[in-house]
């Protein structure tokens, strides 16, 4: 087996053994705050502490301005490789 | 490593009360930010003394000759805690999931193209992908993005 098999393999095991387990817990907690009125209230301070929320206007120029940076790079990377290629090939 | 922390931590945190369940997952994230900088910082030095030595010429070429001879413990030593640091902000992201915002996103995004590119960069074979690899990998828009985030995730977490 390859070392960046053995990387993805370990990579997915991981993500399993940390969400199944935070899955029930959470479904747990939800039982008993049913019909209080907690959970309502946490889930609004919750809205009030995540920092830049997806999907709002500054979120989205920065999500988005992430996605369309990497995507240059990407580009431009390709585009340098072609044309050091095209050169070294007039060259000879 | 990965297998230490996968059988570390989640023992740890299920039989950890809240408050510190809470600081392990920040500790997590603390971990990430150091070990990216003491892996990239003093790798990225080196690689601009190098190449200054070999520019201005003979009088610095034994310099250049010098760095050469470890740039292969240091190059094993970046790897290595890039790679404890992408495991770790990895896991303070996952168990942060709730909290998910753009910029958490963004940084996750980054981090993943930049380590995708460096095991390109260590473990292919075909001289395309490396040239691919070793391009991406160095781009100085993509870290100084990296960076950006990482200070505007730190900001918006100790608000």
């Amino acid at each position: 087996m390859k070392p960046i098999s053995i990387v993805f393999v370990l990579l997915i095991m991981m993500s399993m053994i940390y969400m199944i387990p935070t899955a029930y817990a959470e479904e747990d907690d939800e039982e008993d705050r049913i019909g209080s009125g907690e959970m309502k209230r946490e889930r609004e301070q919750e809205h009030q502490d995540e920092g830049i929320p997806i999907g709002t206007e500054i979120g989205n120029v920065i999500l988005y301005g992430t996605i369309a940076a990497i995507g240059a790079s990407v580009v431009y990377t390709a585009f340098k490789i072609k044309s050091s290629k095209r050169k070294s090939s007039s060259k000879s | 490593m990965t297998l230490l922390s996968v059988l570390v931590i989640p023992p740890t945190l299920a039989f950890a009360d809240d408050d510190e369940a809470e600081d392990i997952v920040e500790n997590l994230g603390w971990v990430a930010v150091g070990a990216g900088i003491v892996a990239n910082i003093p790798f990225i030095a080196m690689n601009k003394i190098r190449r200054y030595a070999l520019k201005t010429g003979s009088s610095t070429i034994q310099v250049a000759k010098q760095i050469r001879t470890i740039y292969k413990p240091i190059l094993n030593f970046h790897i290595m805690l890039n790679s404890i640091g992408y495991f770790a902000g990895m896991t303070h992201g996952l168990l942060l999931v709730r909290h998910l915002d753009s910029v958490s996103l963004s940084l996750a995004i980054v981090m993943s193209v930049m380590m995708i590119s460096g095991l390109l960069l260590k473990y292919t074979s075909s001289r395309n992908s490396k040239i691919f690899g070793k391009l991406l990998h160095g781009q100085f828009g993509l870290v100084i993005l990296l960076a950006a985030l990482v200070v505007l995730y730190i900001a918006i977490g100790d608000d």
